[in-house]
C-alpha cells in the first residue's frame, strides 16, 4: 500500500495550502464582516440600467 | 524555550512601547481627571476575554502601590484607572498592564473616539485564526488518527508516517492556538495569583510533552488527537462565552435605562428637560446646586463651586465663574450656572462613575467568591499533583489521563460566573420594572436588608404633583420672574412651584444666589426677588402658615404658597408589604403631618420631625450599631450623609439630573408603592446564585471524582468546561426570569 | 480616501461561446447515453461496429457529460460570475479563448480517439497521455485567467464562490496529475504507473474527488452566486456558507476509499472511508440548507419562476445525492448496492439533477442578460423543466429498482446453494427496467432539444451584449503587509506569471512522479502469482481497448454468494497480491456482465470464448452484450478479405520493457524471446480451436490473444498453497 506514501502527503499538503489561504484572507480582514459580502454581490456594477425580464 | 523567549522579548517591547506616555500631555484624551494627587484615566485592554481577567485588573490596585481603583467595562473592554500621580506614572501603568498581559491599546484611532475599535477587530481576527488552526489541525488528527483505530498495524510504515505528520500538527495547534492560555497564565503568575488558565496550560503542557515523549521513545502514539480536540474545544467554548457575554448587557451599560434628563436653555422654547442624549456640543445647560454636570462643558454664566468628588474622590468644592471649565462628573455647590456643553455625551463614563466605594467593605458573599476563586485554583493544581503521584505508582497509563482531565475540567470559571450572572440578571430585571442597581453588590445588600428608614418630602410626596395655594395670588407680572427664579433650583419645593406655574412663560432673573435648605434669590425686572422658607424671609415661624413658603419682593412680603402634601398613590398597601421590618420616617417637616402620615404609613412606623441631616445619619448609624441592615430610601439632597451611611440607599429619581452617585439603587417615584418587591427580587436573586454556586461545585466534584480516576480523556474535559459555563448562565436566567415573572406580575 | 470611478466592460462573448457548447455538449453526451441505454435493450444497436460498442461510448457517454456538459456549464458560469463578483473584466481576453477552443479541442478528440478504442479505462481518465497534457496545458490556462483576474479585483472581498472556484482550480490541477501518472508505450498507449490496489486506491480517490472537485464544489460556487441573483436576495447565512465550505477543505484527504468497500484495500482503511463519508454529510447540507432557505419567505416566486425551479430541484437532488452518497458508504448498504444500478441511480441523481438542472437554470437566467430583444420564452423554459424533472424520475426510480432486483438474485442463496446460478437471469429480468430508464432519459433529452429551440429563438432574434459597460471604483491602496512585494510583481508581468504557475505545476508533478517509481509496493505477494505472457498482455490490452470493464468486474468480494458464483471450485475470493503485475487494474465498478476475475478456471474451453466473443448470443441466449465481429480475420464466400482481424504486435516488446520500468518482472531474456514465445502459445491454442471442425482460425488474429488473457484469469492463484493462502488472510 506504498500509494499511500505519496497520497497522504500530497492531500496533506493540499490541505495546508488551503490553510495557509485561510491564514492569509484572514489576516487581510476577508472575515471581518459576514454580513455585507452576501448583500453587495447581487449588484453587478454594471451602468446599462435596462432590466432584464425578471425570471 | 520559547515561552521564555517569548517573555523577555515582551519585557523589552513594553520598554520602548511606552515611552511616549512620559509626555503625559500627549495623550490627554484618556484621562477624565487630572491633579496632582488623584487622577483617572480611561484605557483599552483589548486583550480581557474572561471573567478571571476582569478580576485579575480589578485586584491589582491591592498590590500596586499609588493605585487607588480600578473598574473594568467588559464589553467596551476598558479599564477606568483612578491613580495616584505622586506615586505611580501613565508609562507604569501601562507598563505594567502590559507585563500582567493586558497591553493597552494606545493607537491613534482611540484618539479619534473609535476606542480600541482597530484592536478589537484585530482580536476578533486574532481568534479566528486560532479556532481556524486548531479545527485545521484537530479535523485532520482525527482522521489521521483513525486508521490505527480500525485496525492498521501499529508498526507499519503508513501508521509511523501518520504519527509523525500529527506530532507535526501539535506544532501551530500548540504554539499558535495555544498560546493565549500560556500567555495569561504566565501574566497572572506574575502578579502571584492563579487564574483559570494556569492549570488549562498546565494540562496542555502535560499531554503535549507525554504525547512527544511516547512517540520519540517508541512507546506509542502520543494523545495528539485528544491535545487537538481538547484545545479546539476550549477556543469554541472560548468563543461561545464571549459572545455570550457581550449580548447580555448588564451592570455596566445603562444607555436604555437611565431616564436622566437635564434643563436645556433654547433660544426660541426657553428652558426645557430634555434626554442627556439630545443635547449636542454647544448646547447651554442650566445646571443646579447638588447636581452633576453631564458633560464637559464651560461655564457662561454665574458662579458656584463645583467639587469632582464623584471622580477622584476629592470632596473639596473648587469656586467656578464665566469661562472657567467644567469636568463632566463633577457636582455643582452653590447656586446655579449656565454652561455651554463642549463634549458630547459619554454616557458609560456617567455610570461609571456610579460605583462601589473601594473602601466600603463587600458584602459577604462577594468577598466568599473572591477568597474561594483563588483557594479553588490552587487547590486544583493540589489534586492534580496528587492523582498523579497517586497514578504513577499505581497504574502510570491512567496518570496522563487523570492529571490532564482534573486539571482542564475544575472550572471556577463557573464559580465565578455565577454572581455576575444570577444577581446581573436580576440587575437587568428590575431595570426592566424601574429600579437601576448600582452593581451586584447593591443587590446582595439589598437582600439582607431588615430595616426601612424613609424620607418625606420628595420620597412619599410626589413633587410635581404638589397642589399650592397662592395666598394671596400671586400679581400676573410676577409669575413669569418667579418661575424663572425657581429655575435656578432644584429643591423639590422649586421644582414643584415650578411645575405648578408651569403655564407660565418664565422671565429671565439674574444673579441668583440659592441658600441650601432655605431659599433662593435673584434679580427680575422688578427687583430682587425672594422666596423661601419664612426664616430666609426675615420672618418667624409664627408669622407664617404651616409649612408654608413665602415670596418676597425687594424686602417686602408679596405672599405665601401653602403647599398641599400629595402622596404617592397606592403607599400604604404598598408600605405594608415591607412585612415585619421595622419603618422610620424621618423628616424634616413639622409635626402636623403626623395624623396623616398615621393613615398612610403602616402602624408601627416610628416617626421622627424636624430632623437635620445629621440628625437623619444619626438615626440610621444607630440602628446598625443595634445590628439592623439599613435600606434608606431618599431623593438624596438633604440626606445624602444618611443615604451614603445606609447598607442600601435608595434614592426617588424622577427627572433631574441630581442623582446621588453615593446611593445602590435609583427607584423611579412611581414604584415606590411597589418597594417591597425589590427586596422580595434580591432575595430571589441570591437564591440563585447560590443554586449556581452549588451547581457549580457540583459539576466540579462530579467531574473531578471522574477526572481522578483518570476516567476522562481531556477532550470531553475540555467539552464539560463551556457546558458547566453556559448551564450557569441559563440557569442564571431561567430561574431570574421565573422569580421577576411570579414577584412583579402579581 | 479619495475614489476614482473606473470604467471598464465584462466580456459576455466568452459567456455566450461556453453557453453554446455548453447546450450543444448536453445534447451530444446525453444521446450517447441514450444510446448506450438502448443498447443494453436491444444489443444490435452495436451494430457490429467496434467504434459503436457500449463498452468504447460509455466512456464518450461519462466523458462527455462530465468534461464536455458540466465543464462548458461549469465555464459559463464561472466566467460570468468571476467578473462581476471581482468587480473586472477577465484579465485576458486572449487567454479566455485559448482556454475555451483547448477545451472543445481536448472533447473533439475525445470523441475521436474513446470510440476508436484509445483508453486507459481509468474511469473518468480514460483519455490517453496525449490528451492528458493538453488537459494540464489548458487547466494551466484556466488558472492563470482566473487567478489573475482575482489579483486585479475591484472587490476587496473574495465571494465564497470564488473560494470554490479556486478550491476546484488546485485539487483538480493536483488530482488529474496525481491519478494520470503514466508510462507511454506509444502515442496512443500507456500504462498506469500504479499496479492493482494501489491503482484502484489511487483511481477511486481521483474519481470520488473529481465528483467533489469538478462536479460539486464549482457548482456550490455557482449556486452561491446564482441563486442569490435569480432569488433577488441574499443567501441565506453568509456565516455558514464560510464555514461550511473551509471545514470541507481542510479535511478533505480521506475520500476515496468508499468506492472500494470489501475489496482487496485494506480495512482500516475502508472504514476510515466510511467515517470520513459519512461526515462529509455536514458540510454538504451545510450548502443545500443554504441554497434553500435563501428562498425562504420568497416561494411563491419560484411557482413563476422557471430558473428558480431548476435551482430549487438542483439544490434538493444535491442534498439528496449527499445524504445517500455516505448511506452507500455504510458496508451494510455497501454490500447490497455495490456493483448494481443502484450505483448509477446515485450517479445520476446528482448529474442529472444537480448538475443539468444547475446548468439549465444559468442558462436560462443567462438568456434575456446577454441576448436583447431576443424571443427568450419563459413556458418553454417552464416546459423544460416538467421534462427534465419527468425524465429523471423515470431514469433514476427504474434504476433503483433493477439494483435492488439484481442485487438480491446475487445473493440469493438456498441450502448453500445459488437460486440464480445462471448470471443471464439476473440481466434479462431488469431489462424493461433499462427501457424505462431509456424512456426517462428521452423525456430528458426532449427536454434539452426544448432548451436549444429557446436558446436559438433568443439568439438569432437578439443581439449579444457582447461587453457589459460597468463602472467601480479601484481599490484603495492596500495596507502594508508583510510579503506584500512579491505579489505585487507578479501583477505587473503577467507573461512570468503564466511561465512560473506552469514551472510550479509540472515541478509538482515530477515531484509526484519520481518517489512513485522508487518506491517498492509492500503489497504482500504471491507466489505463484506470475506476469502475464506477451500474448496475454496483448490479449488483456485488447480487454482494456473494447473497454469490457465498462460491464465486466474483475473483483470478487468476500461473500457466500460471489464466491460460490464466480470461484465454485475453490471458493477463493479476491486478495491484494493477486494484482501486483495490474497496471491499471481492471476491477471495474458494474456487473451488467458477471465478474471474470477466475472466468479462467472456470473450464470454459477456448471454443466457447470463440463463439461466445463472435455472437454472444450463441454461447448465452437472450446476453445483451456485443458482438466483436473485427476481432476476427474473415472471408466472404469468395474467400475475399471482408475484415483483418490480426493482432498488431508491433508494441509487444516495447510494452514488455515499459512495465518492466514499473517493476513487473520480465527479464531482458523474455522481453527478446517475446515474439516466439507469442506465436507459440497462440499457435497451441489456434490447434485447439481449429479441432473444432465449425471453427478456422488463424494463430494472429486478435481473438487468440484475448482468449489466452481470458484464460489466464484467475489460475495462477489456484495454483498456490492452502497454507500460502491462509497465511495471507
Amino acid at each position: 500500500m506504498s500509494a499511500f506514501y505519496l497520497m497522504i502527503p500530497v492531500s496533506l499538503v493540499l490541505a495546508v495550502l488551503f490553510l495557509l489561504g485561510f491564514l492569509r484572507s484572514v489576516d487581510r480582514g476577508q472575515y471581518d464582516d459576514t454580513t455585507s459580502p452576501a448583500i453587495r454581490m447581487l449588484d453587478d456594477g454594471t451602468t446599462d440600467s435596462s432590466t432584464p425580464s425578471t425570471p | 524555550m520559547f515561552l521564555a523567549h517569548e517573555t523577555s522579548s515582551l519585557c523589552t517591547m513594553a520598554d520602548s512601547r511606552y515611552d511616549a506616555l512620559q509626555n503625559e500631555d500627549l495623550y490627554a484624551h484618556l484621562f477624565k481627571q487630572r491633579s496632582p494627587e488623584r487622577a483617572m484615566v480611561v484605557l483599552s485592554l483589548p486583550s480581557m476575554h474572561c471573567a478571571s481577567c476582569v478580576r485579575a485588573v480589578e485586584t491589582w490596585p491591592n498590590l500596586e502601590p499609588g493605585l487607588v481603583d480600578v473598574r473594568v467595562n467588559f464589553n467596551q473592554k476598558e479599564a477606568h484607572i483612578r491613580y495616584n500621580p505622586r506615586e505611580i506614572s501613565l508609562q507604569a501603568i501601562a507598563e505594567k498592564l502590559d507585563f500582567m498581559g493586558y497591553p493597552p491599546d494606545l493607537s491613534l484611532a482611540q484618539r479619534e473616539g473609535k476606542l480600541g475599535l482597530n484592536e478589537q477587530k484585530r482580536q476578533a481576527r486574532q481568534s479566528i485564526l486560532e479556532l481556524g488552526v486548531a479545527g485545521f489541525v484537530f479535523g485532520n488528527t482525527m482522521l489521521f488518527a483513525f486508521p490505527e483505530y480500525m485496525g492498521l498495524e501499529t508498526d507499519s510504515g503508513i501508521a509511523e508516517l501518520m504519527r509523525w505528520i500529527t506530532a507535526a500538527l501539535s506544532l501551530p495547534l500548540v504554539g499558535y492556538s495555544g498560546r493565549s492560555y500560556f500567555k495569561s497564565a504566565l501574566g497572572a503568575l506574575r502578579t502571584g495569583q492563579a487564574n483559570m488558565d494556569v492549570p488549562i496550560a498546565l494540562g496542555i503542557v502535560a499531554l503535549w510533552g507525554k504525547s512527544l515523549w511516547d512517540i520519540a521513545s517508541g512507546q506509542g502514539a502520543g494523545y495528539f488527537d485528544s491535545l487537538a480536540g481538547l484545545i479546539f474545544f476550549l477556543l469554541v467554548g472560548r468563543w461561545f462565552q464571549n459572545s455570550t457575554i457581550a449580548k447580555l448587557d448588564f451592570e455596566r451599560d445603562y444607555k436604555s435605562f437611565f431616564p436622566l434628563a437635564t434643563l436645556r436653555l433654547s433660544a426660541n422654547r426657553g428652558p426645557e428637560y430634555v434626554a442627556l442624549q439630545d443635547v449636542e456640543p454647544g448646547d447651554e445647560l442650566r445646571i443646579r446646586h447638588g447636581e452633576l454636570i453631564p458633560m464637559d462643558a464651560v461655564i457662561v454664566r454665574g458662579r458656584s463651586s463645583v467639587d469632582v468628588q464623584f471622580i477622584t474622590g476629592e470632596a473639596l468644592p473648587l469656586p467656578v465663574g464665566p469661562g472657567d471649565d467644567v469636568a463632566a462628573g463633577s457636582r455643582l455647590h452653590g447656586g446655579s450656572v449656565d454652561v455651554r456643553v463642549v463634549k458630547a455625551l459619554d454616557q458609560s463614563y456617567l455610570t461609571s462613575l456610579w460605583r462601589e466605594d473601594p473602601a466600603a467593605q463587600k458584602p459577604v458573599l462577594s468577598r466568599r467568591m473572591d477568597l474561594w476563586g483563588q483557594w479553588f485554583t490552587w487547590g486544583i493544581m493540589g489534586v492534580a499533583t496528587l492523582s498523579a503521584t497517586y497514578w504513577m505508582w499505581a497504574d502510570p497509563t491512567k496518570a496522563i489521563w487523570a492529571v490532564t482531565s482534573v486539571l482542564i475540567v475544575a472550572c471556577p470559571c463557573a464559580l465565578a460566573l455565577s454572581i455576575p450572572f444570577g444577581f446581573g440578571n436580576a440587575i437587568r430585571l428590575m431595570g426592566q420594572q424601574g429600579a437601576y442597581v448600582k452593581s451586584t453588590d447593591s443587590i446582595e445588600r439589598l437582600a439582607r436588608v431588615d430595616a426601612w428608614v424613609m424620607d418625606k418630602t420628595g420620597t412619599l410626596t410626589h413633587p410635581e404633583e404638589q397642589r399650592w395655594t397662592e395666598e394671596p395670588a400671586v400679581a400676573p407680572e410676577l409669575l413669569g420672574s418667579l418661575r424663572g427664579l425657581v429655575q435656578h433650583s432644584a429643591h423639590p419645593i422649586s421644582r414643584s412651584l415650578h411645575s405648578h406655574w408651569k403655564f407660565v412663560q418664565a422671565e429671565v432673573v439674574v444673579d441668583v444666589e440659592e441658600r441650601i435648605g432655605a431659599g433662593l434669590q435673584g434679580r427680575c425686572s422688578a427687583g430682587i426677588l425672594r422666596i423661601g422658607s419664612p426664616a430666609y424671609l426675615g420672618l418667624t415661624d409664627a408669622q407664617a402658615p404651616a409649612h408654608a413658603t413665602g415670596w418676597s419682593l425687594n424686602g417686602h412680603l408679596g405672599g405665601w404658597l401653602l403647599p398641599e402634601q400629595v402622596y404617592r398613590e397606592g403607599l400604604s398597601e404598598g408600605l405594608d408589604q415591607l412585612g415585619p421590618d421595622p419603618i422610620a420616617l424621618l423628616t424634616g417637616d413639622g409635626d402636623q403631618e403626623r395624623s396623616r402620615l398615621q393613615t398612610i404609613l403602616p402602624a408601627s412606623t416610628e416617626m421622627r420631625f424636624r430632623q437635620s441631616p445629621k440628625d437623619k445619619l444619626n438615626f440610621v448609624l444607630d440602628w446598625q450599631r443595634n445590628g439592623k441592615h439599613v435600606a434608606m430610601v431618599g431623593d438624596g439632597l438633604n440626606d445624602a450623609g444618611a443615604l451614603a451611611a445606609s447598607d442600601v440607599g435608595i434614592s426617588i429619581a424622577e427627572d433631574a439630573m441630581h442623582f446621588a452617585p453615593a446611593c445602590d439603587i435609583l427607584l423611579k417615584g412611581r414604584e415606590l408603592p411597589h418597594l417591597a418587591r425589590y427586596p422580595k427580587m434580591a432575595k430571589a436573586a441570591l437564591r440563585v446564585v447560590k443554586i449556581n454556586i452549588a451547581v457549580s461545585l457540583g459539576y466540579n466534584l462530579i467531574g473531578l471524582t471522574f477526572a481522578v480516576q483518570g476516567l476522562l480523556t481531556p477532550e470531553v474535559s475540555a467539552l464539560l468546561m463551556p457546558i458547566s459555563s453556559l448551564s450557569v448562565v441559563g440557569l442564571s436566567a431561567l430561574l431570574t426570569q421565573r422569580a421577576s415573572r411570579k414577584i412583579f406580575k402579581s | 480616501m479619495k475614489q476614482e470611478l473606473e470604467h471598464f466592460s465584462y466580456d459576455n462573448r466568452i459567456v455566450s461561446y461556453f453557453l453554446k457548447a455548453t447546450i450543444l455538449w448536453s445534447l451530444i453526451a446525453l444521446l450517447v447515453g441514450l444510446t448506450i441505454a438502448l443498447q443494453l435493450v436491444w444489443p444490435a444497436l452495436n451494430a457490429n461496429t467496434s467504434w459503436l460498442t457500449f463498452g468504447r461510448l460509455r466512456a464518450l457517454h461519462t466523458n462527455g457529460a462530465i468534461f464536455a456538459f458540466a465543464g462548458n456549464a461549469i465555464f459559463m458560469g464561472v466566467y460570468y460570475s468571476m467578473q462581476r463578483l471581482l468587480k473586472t473584466r477577465m484579465a485576458s481576453d486572449l487567454l479566455s479563448k485559448i482556454h475555451f477552443w483547448g477545451w472543445q479541442l481536448i472533447i473533439v478528440l475525445a470523441v475521436i480517439t474513446l470510440p476508436l478504442g484509445i483508453t486507459s479505462t481509468k474511469e473518468y481518465a480514460e483519455l490517453e497521455w496525449p490528451i492528458d497534457i493538453l488537459i494540464t496545458l489548458v487547466w494551466v490556462v484556466f488558472g492563470v485567467n482566473m487567478i489573475w483576474t482575482i489579483l486585479k479585483r475591484r472587490e476587496r472581498h473574495l465571494y465564497v464562490a470564488i473560494w470554490f472556484y479556486i478550491a476546484t482550480f488546485v485539487t483538480v490541477a493536483v488530482l488529474h496529475i496525481f491519478n494520470n501518472l503514466e508510462l507511454p508505450v506509444s502515442w496512443t498507449k500507456s500504462y498506469s504507473v500504479y499496479a492493482g490496489v494501489q491503482d484502484a486506491l489511487v483511481q477511486w480517490w481521483y474519481g470520488h474527488n473529481a465528483v467533489a472537485f469538478f462536479l460539486t464544489t464549482p457548482f456550490l460556487g455557482l449556486m452561491y452566486y446564482f441563486l442569490p441573483k435569480a432569488a433577488e436576495r441574499p443567501v441565506y447565512s453568509y456565516r455558514l456558507s464560510i464555514v461550511h465550505f473551509w471545514a470541507l477543505i481542510f479535511i478533505y484527504i480521506w475520500a476515496g476509499p468508499h468506492h472500494l468497500l470489501y475489496s482487496a484495500l485494506p480495512d482500516w482503511a475502508q472504514n476510515l472511508g466510511t467515517v470520513f463519508s459519512i461526515m462529509l454529510i455536514a458540510p454538504s447540507w451545510g450548502g443545500m440548507i443554504n441554497g434553500l432557505l435563501t428562498l425562504r419567505g420568497a416561494w411563491d416566486r419560484v411557482r413563476d419562476s422557471a430558473v428558480l425551479k431548476f435551482f430549487v430541484v438542483g439544490v434538493s437532488a444535491y442534498g439528496m445525492a449527499t445524504f445517500e452518497g455516505p448511506m452507500l458508504s455504510t458496508k451494510w448498504l455497501n454490500s447490497i448496492a455495490h456493483f448494481t444500478d443502484w450505483i448509477p441511480a446515485h450517479v445520476h441523481v446528482g448529474t442529472l439533477g444537480w448538475n443539468g438542472f444547475m446548468a439549465f437554470g444559468v442558462v436560462y437566467w443567462l438568456l434575456p442578460k446577454l441576448w436583447k430583444n431576443g424571443r427568450y420564452s419563459e413556458k418553454l423554459a417552464n416546459w423544460h423543466f416538467w421534462l427534465g424533472t419527468t425524465g429523471l424520475l423515470f431514469w433514476v426510480i427504474p434504476m433503483y429498482v433493477a439494483g435492488f432486483t439484481q442485487s438480491l438474485m446475487w445473493k440469493d442463496l438456498a441450502n448453500g446453494m445459488l437460486v440464480n446460478p445462471n448470471f443471464l437471469d439476473t440481466v434479462t429480468k431488469i431489462i424493461p427496467m433499462y427501457l424505462t430508464r431509456a424512456l426517462g432519459g428521452t423525456l430528458y433529452i426532449t427536454g434539452i432539444v426544448v432548451m436549444i429551440v429557446n436558446v436559438w429563438k433568443t439568439v438569432v432574434k437578439g443581439d449579444l451584449i457582447a461587453d457589459e459597460e460597468a463602472s467601480a471604483p479601484a481599490l484603495e491602496a492596500h495596507k502594508k503587509h508583510s510579503g506584500e512585494h512579491w505579489h505585487r510583481w507578479i501583477e505587473r508581468k503577467p507573461v512570468q506569471m503564466v511561465i512560473w504557475s506552469t514551472v510550479v505545476i509540472l515541478i509538482g508533478g515530477v515531484i509526484e512522479i519520481v518517489p512513485t517509481l522508487m518506491v517498492d509496493s509492500n503489497v504482500p505477494t504471491i507466489s505463484t502469482v506470475k506476469p502475464y505472457t506477451p500474448l496475454e498482455l496483448e490479449g488483456r490490452d485488447l480487454y482494456m481497448r473494447e473497454a469490457c470493464n465498462a460491464c465486466h468486474t474483475q473483483m470478487i468480494r468476500p461473500f457466500d454468494n460471489e464466491v460460490l458464483r464466480y470461484d465454485p471450485t475453490h471458493k477463493q475470493y479476491s486478495m491484494p497480491g493477486e494484482y501486483v503485475y495490474e497496471h491499471p487494474h481492471l476491477w471495474g465498478s458494474k456487473r451488467t456482465g458477471p465478474d471474470l476475475w477466475r472466468v479462467g478456471a472456470k473450464g470454459y474451453s477456448n471454443s466457447w470464448h470463440y463463439n461466445h466473443m463472435w455472437q454472444p448470443t450463441s454461447m448465452s441466449p437472450g446476453s445483451i452484450m456485443p458482438r466483436y465481429v473485427w476481432m476476427f480475420t474473415t472471408h466472404d464466400a469468395e474467400g475475399n478479405l471482408l475484415n483483418d482481424g490480426s493482432l498488431d504486435t508491433s508494441l509487444t516488446q516495447t510494452k514488455m520493457e515499459t512495465l518492466a520500468k514499473l517493476g513487473v518482472p520480465y527479464t531482458p531474456e523474455e522481453i527478446a524471446d517475446a515474439h516466439r514465445a507469442r506465436r507459440a502459445q497462440a499457435q497451441a491454442i489456434a490447434a485447439d480451436l481449429n479441432s473444432d471442425p465449425r471453427i478456422t482460425v488463424n494463430a494472429n488474429e486478435e481473438i487468440v490473444a484475448l482468449i489466452a488473457y481470458l484464460q489466464r484469469l484467475g489460475t495462477d492463484v489456484h495454483k498456490a498453497s492452502e497454507e500460502e493462502l491462509n497465511a495471507l488472510k
